[in-house]
Formats: structure tokens, sequence, C-alpha cells
């Protein structure tokens, strides 16, 4: 066979060979398909896991990053809204505390927050508190390291109140929702839609000047002997955070 | 252990209530949990004199710590546990649908009573669309987060009650 393939005669050997190769080679094709499958497979596999690895380490990683921005996001607004209510400071001609919202008892008609300074930092009952947009209660416990805020919104809240631009005076009373009403303005009160509203000072308990908000509608009503309006609060009850505590007008 | 387990609740309500609950608030009215453990308490103590008792100390807790009108929830709370303890004792067994009826009893106690107070004490107007729309917005609220919270709470004091206990063997 040795000899008759180095002579070139190719026929006698070639009919087996052909034979087996007709026989073995769709074997073979499939047994190196399969080879190739499990050897592509594995190739994934080895592929995947440093994929799966590194999909693994992209996710933590953009956590970490989602986390961080959330977490700088956070300190931008707390920084604006610290900058807002410091300026708002600075306006004021009162000393001040600055205190932090811990809690809200929000239940229907009645509205109170809770703040983190307390007699201990020279709070007391009576005290005013005010936002960065305005008046926003006043404090009505003060516990060692805590107080409790009656916000303008309640029902049991009430102040007197100056259109500013004619000093027409009024009170203001909280309707329970995140809104107030201006009552007792005068039938002839010079009031128009978008007038601000600001603390009169009457009643000792609350400084003058303090923006209460801008009116939103005026009522008048047949029979009665005063106006009424509806007002859109200056701040936000919902969405506060941070309050400064006036120390130095004190009502009681 | 099972009292420092009902204090541990007790102390958890209010900080809840005050801090997380807010966020869930709608039409300026959030889910009251002080009323839901109300509920809780009232279906899992056995004489009607815990229940009440504990409904009473927790509408003084929540008189005490939450800015509304002092004994209010005094009373809505003692005695929505004195009736539900009544109905869950006599009429009915304790199951989702006579959770919802409590809710919707705890909701209606509570807005009445505040409508109660707050038109006569007030002097303010309150309609009965307003008077309906609150009880209506409670009792969802509250029956939201209440029954799955209950639900769980059972299911816990049962796992509690059914734990295996450790077998000691003594060698002779």
């Amino acid at each position: 066979m040795i000899t008759l393939n180095i002579k070139g005669v190719v026929y006698p050997i070639n009919l087996p060979e052909r034979l087996i190769l007709y026989l073995f080679a769709p074997i073979q094709a499939k047994i190196i398909q399969g080879l190739k499958k499990i050897h592509q497979g594995w190739g994934h596999y080895i592929y995947l896991v440093d994929v799966k690895e590194e999909n693994e380490r992209l996710k933590k990683q953009l956590d970490k990053l989602l986390s961080e921005n959330n977490r700088f996001t956070e300190i931008e607004n707390s920084y604006k809204r610290l900058l807002k209510l410091s300026e708002f400071k600075q306006a004021l001609n009162f000393k001040t505390i600055p205190a932090e919202v811990i809690g809200r008892d929000i239940n229907g008609w009645f509205s109170t927050i809770f703040i983190n300074k307390g007699s201990q930092q020279g709070i007391m009952k009576g005290m005013t508190v005010v936002g960065p947009n305005g008046l926003v209660g006043q404090i009505i416990v003060a516990a060692p390291n805590s107080s409790k805020v009656l916000l303008l919104t309640d029902s049991r809240s009430s102040v007197a109140a100056l259109i500013q631009r004619s000093r027409s005076s009024g009170i203001v009373i909280g309707s329970g929702t995140n809104s107030y009403k201006v009552k007792y303005l005068n039938l002839n009160a010079d009031v128009k839609v978008g007038d601000r509203i600001i603390s009169s000072g009457l009643g000792g308990i609350f400084p003058k000047g303090l923006l209460i908000g801008w009116v939103k509608k005026i009522i008048e009503k047949d029979s009665s002997f005063f106006l009424d309006a509806e007002i859109i609060p200056s701040v936000d009850m919902d969405k506060l955070e941070e309050v400064l505590v006036i120390t130095n007008v004190i009502s009681h | 252990m099972k009292f420092v387990f009902t204090a541990f609740i007790i102390f958890l309500i209010p900080i809840f209530q005050y801090t997380f609950l807010p966020f869930l608030s709608f039409q300026h009215l959030t889910p009251d949990l002080f009323l839901i453990m109300t509920i809780y308490f009232s279906i899992i103590m056995r004489s009607y004199d815990k229940g009440y008792l504990y409904g009473l100390g927790l509408g003084l807790l929540q008189d005490l710590i939450g800015g509304g009108i002092a004994g209010v929830n005094t009373l809505s709370k003692g005695l929505l546990s004195l009736l539900s303890k009544i109905i869950s004792s006599r009429f009915l067994r304790v199951h989702s649908i006579t959770q919802l009826l409590f809710f919707l009893l705890g909701s209606l106690i509570d807005s009445a009573l505040l409508l109660v107070t707050t038109s006569s004490l007030l002097e303010k107007s309150l309609t009965l669309h307003i008077f309906l729309s609150t009880m209506f917005i409670k009792f969802a609220l509250n029956t939201l987060l209440g029954i799955p919270l209950i639900s769980y709470l059972l299911k816990l004091e049962e796992a509690v009650k059914t734990r295996k206990r450790p077998v000691y063997y003594v060698r002779s």
C-alpha cells in the first residue's frame, strides 16, 4: 500500500478510503460539530462568567454612583434651602434659632409639626415659627429637646393680618387643609386678587410684617357685614423641612 | 416576653405615625396607626378590660403626642376597642371582612367625634359632604395599611405561640 501510494497508483486505495470516508465522515462531522458546540458553549460560558462578573461589578458601581448622585442632589437641595433660610434670617430683624422638622401630625382639621429644638435650646411656648417664605405657626409645647408647632393651616390658628397695599385689617384663620382664609375685612376694604397679606402684629403673638400669603379669591356674602378672602399660602406646609424660631418676641 | 413585645410595638407606633406615614397622606389625611393598633389589640386581648384599656391608652398617647383636641382620640379609640371586642367575641369571627367592618367603624367614630368637636368647640361649619369624604378617605387609608399589617402581626403572634420549644434530655 505504501509502495502503491508512493508510485502514485491512487485508485486501489482510493476506493476503501472513500468508503471509509463515506461511512465515517457524517459521524465525524457530527462529532466535530458537537465538539465545536461544546467548545463554543464552554467559551461562551467562560465569556458569560466574565460578562456576568463584569455586569455585577458595573451594577454595583452604578448603584454606588446613583446613591452618590442622590446624596449630592440632596446636599445641593439642602444647601439651596438653607441658603434661602439664611437670606430670610438676615432679612429678619429678630433673633432666631434654626430647627429641623422631625415629624408631622396631619389629621384633617388639625396640623402640627415637631421640630428638633426645645426648651434646652431656648425655645418657649408662644414663640413664632417662620419658614423661608413667611409665617409658619407658633410653638404650643416646648419639651427639653423638641417642640410642637401649631401650623397656620390648623383650624385652631388665627393671626391678625393686614393687606399690605391698602392696610386693611382682618384675621387669617386656618382651614385644616393646606390653605387659609382672611376674615372680618371691612365691607368697603380695598382688596384685590394678588394682594400680599402680612401679619399685623396685633395681639402680640406674631411679629409685624411677616408674609402670610396672597389673596386668591374675594368672597362677598349678602348676609354678612364683612368680606372674606381665600389666600394662597406663602409657605407650603407639606414640604417644610427647616424652620426658624423667633426667640426675642415672646407673648407669654 | 409578651409584655416587652407589646411595649416595643407601642413605642414604635408614634414614631411611624409621625415620621413615615405623613408621606402616605392623601387629601390632608394620613392612615391612623393608633386606630389600626387599637383594632389589633382588641382582637388579641381576651378580656374586655384589657382591650378597652389598650384602646384608651393608645388614644391618650395619640392625644398627648399629636396636636389635635385633647381627649377626642382617647374617647374614640376607647369606644372603638370596646365595640370591636363586643363584635368580635359575640357576633363575628375575626377575619378580613370583620376587620373591614372594624375599620369602617373606627373611621366613622373618629370622623364623627372630630366633626362634633370641631363644629361645636371651634365653631366651624362642617357639611355632611366634608364629613362623608373625610370618613371614606380615612376608611380607605386605614384599610389599605391596616389589613395587611394586622394579618402580619396575627401570623407573627401565631408563629411565636406555636414555636417548638427545645427538648432537653437528662442523663440518668
